[in-house]
């Protein structure tokens, strides 16, 4: 998994709170309770699943992250992304500054970084280039796979400079991998919580969404031995040093811009 | 400078963002003293926002002298360690790994890994201390440093030798969050070893 750049979706990461916390929110939304207490549970539920898993840096990012994302919208302002991991940066660092030097601590916020900086112009650059195909279907899904494959490209661009210092390799298939296995992650999710749930009224039906999570494992470990283990899957060399990681770092940043999309033309010519 | 600001108004015009320089580069001072010339950045970058960028510099140095010195060697090596347990615990394949604070210093623990201990248990162990080489882990990692900076520099385990008992339980969600841990670990691993054919 490490040669193919896919470590992050089976280990405790941010990807795991987003996928949590969205769908989690998604079920309360239907229901008829106040936003105020909607939040307080999604809330909960975060601060439990970040006792469970160890303050993992990740999760509390992500966690302190959502958080600020929910809490904001709850006072009826606008989430800031950048705001967000500044803040989720300043409270972790508070408890634990030493996680500064932290390989997960660093390969957490500079990913989550770049998603935030250049996704929302990957996706607008993404809907403007498939609005001219007539099928939705086709629209969508082309949408998605753009932004399946652009999303681990940046965080693989990202977070390049910190993988070669700290482990001396850079996985060449990780954004091919990881587009083939992300979906595979809430996969196992639903199917184990469904697994959890219906244990207690029906063992056939647990063993059913047992098999759901069985089939996520087996399809990410057959892509993970089969893109890992391809020549060239990764290049090794020993680990860079620091100062040259916080040089080639900071080009990404440097060519960055407001993460916010631009007005679309359509939009603009309304207005 | 004009330029250089209206291109990176994005960083600059967010106080948090502007500011965190300013906070990092003076709680990262605890490790070494020059570490805090990243909080001139900060002083630049946030100068919009004086008594913020203040107020996270106070906050830094007060965070960097937080927390004493950084660990030394355990003079009196104690057999026995009576703690609790910070972190919840790392599984690995053969054993977990836990961060036991005794009060006076931090050690890494290795147990078994079917032994059910939660975040805040209180727990005894047994076992022979030993420091934290500085080699690399499997990850690449220099272990020692990594360990080091979060306050942890001798290592025991009672694996394969020893004795490790809970004296008192957590049973607060930290507890309940372990034991849904533990209920996922022994599933997932069901599942990884009935595809690599060594279902137990």
């Amino acid at each position: 998994m490490r040669r193919a750049g896919t470590l992050h979706l089976l280990a405790a990461s941010g990807y795991n709170v987003m996928v949590l916390a969205a769908g989690l929110f998604l079920v309360l939304t239907r229901l008829p309770i106040p936003r105020s207490i909607q939040v307080t549970l999604v809330l909960f539920v975060l601060a439990a699943y970040c006792m469970a898993v160890g303050y993992k840096p990740s999760i509390v990012r992500a966690s302190l992250m959502a958080a600020a994302y929910l809490v904001s919208t709850l006072a009826l302002r606008t989430p800031d992304g950048l705001s967000s991991i500044a803040l989720a940066g300043i409270v972790y660092l508070l408890c634990e500054p030493g996680s500064a030097f932290d390989a997960g601590f660093q390969l957490s916020f500079m990913a989550v970084t770049g998603l935030v900086l250049f996704s929302p112009r990957l996706f607008h650059w993404a809907k403007k280039r498939t609005s001219g195909l007539r099928s939705s279907v086709a629209r969508w899904g082309l949408t998605a796979g753009i932004g399946v494959l652009g999303t681990t490209l940046i965080a693989h661009m990202f977070t390049a400079p910190v993988v070669a210092t700290h482990f001396g390799m850079v996985s060449v298939v990780s954004p091919l991998a990881n587009g083939l296995t992300a979906f595979a992650v809430p996969v196992i999710y639903i199917g184990e919580v469904l697994s959890v749930a219906a244990f207690a009224f029906s063992e056939p039906a647990s063993a059913l969404a047992e098999g759901v999570t069985h089939f996520g494992v087996v399809w990410m470990r057959s892509v993970n031995e089969v893109v890992g283990n391809a020549p060239g899957a990764a290049l090794e060399f020993a680990p860079i040093p620091s100062a040259v990681a916080a040089g080639l770092g900071a080009i990404p940043f440097l060519l960055s811009g407001e993460p916010r999309p631009a007005v679309p033309e359509d939009d603009a010519a309304i207005l | 400078m004009q330029r250089f600001e209206e291109r990176y108004r994005h960083f600059l015009l967010r106080p948090l963002v502007a500011c965190f320089p300013t906070f990092l580069g003076a709680a990262l001072s605890r490790f070494s003293p020059w570490y805090w010339t990243i909080s001139l950045l900060g002083i630049w970058t946030g100068r919009r926002w004086p008594f913020l960028n203040a107020a996270l510099l106070l906050l830094g140095f007060w965070r960097a002298m937080w927390g004493g010195e950084l660990p030394y060697p355990i003079t009196a090596p104690d057999r026995v360690i009576e703690g609790r347990v910070i972190g919840s615990p790392t599984m690995g394949q053969r054993a977990q790994r836990i961060v036991v604070d005794s009060g006076k210093y931090k050690v890494l623990v290795y147990i078994p890994w079917d032994r059910h201990v939660a975040l805040g248990d209180y727990v005894r162990v047994r076992g022979e201390l030993q420091g934290i080489l500085p080699s690399r882990s499997k990850d690449g990692d220099p272990f020692d440093r990594y360990w080091l900076t979060h306050g942890v520099n001798e290592k025991m385990s009672v694996v394969w030798s020893g004795s490790f008992e809970v004296v008192e339980a957590n049973h607060s969600m930290g507890g309940m969050a372990a034991a849904w841990r533990y209920a996922t670990w022994d599933r997932l691993s069901r599942h990884m070893g009935r595809q690599a054919g060594t279902g137990r």
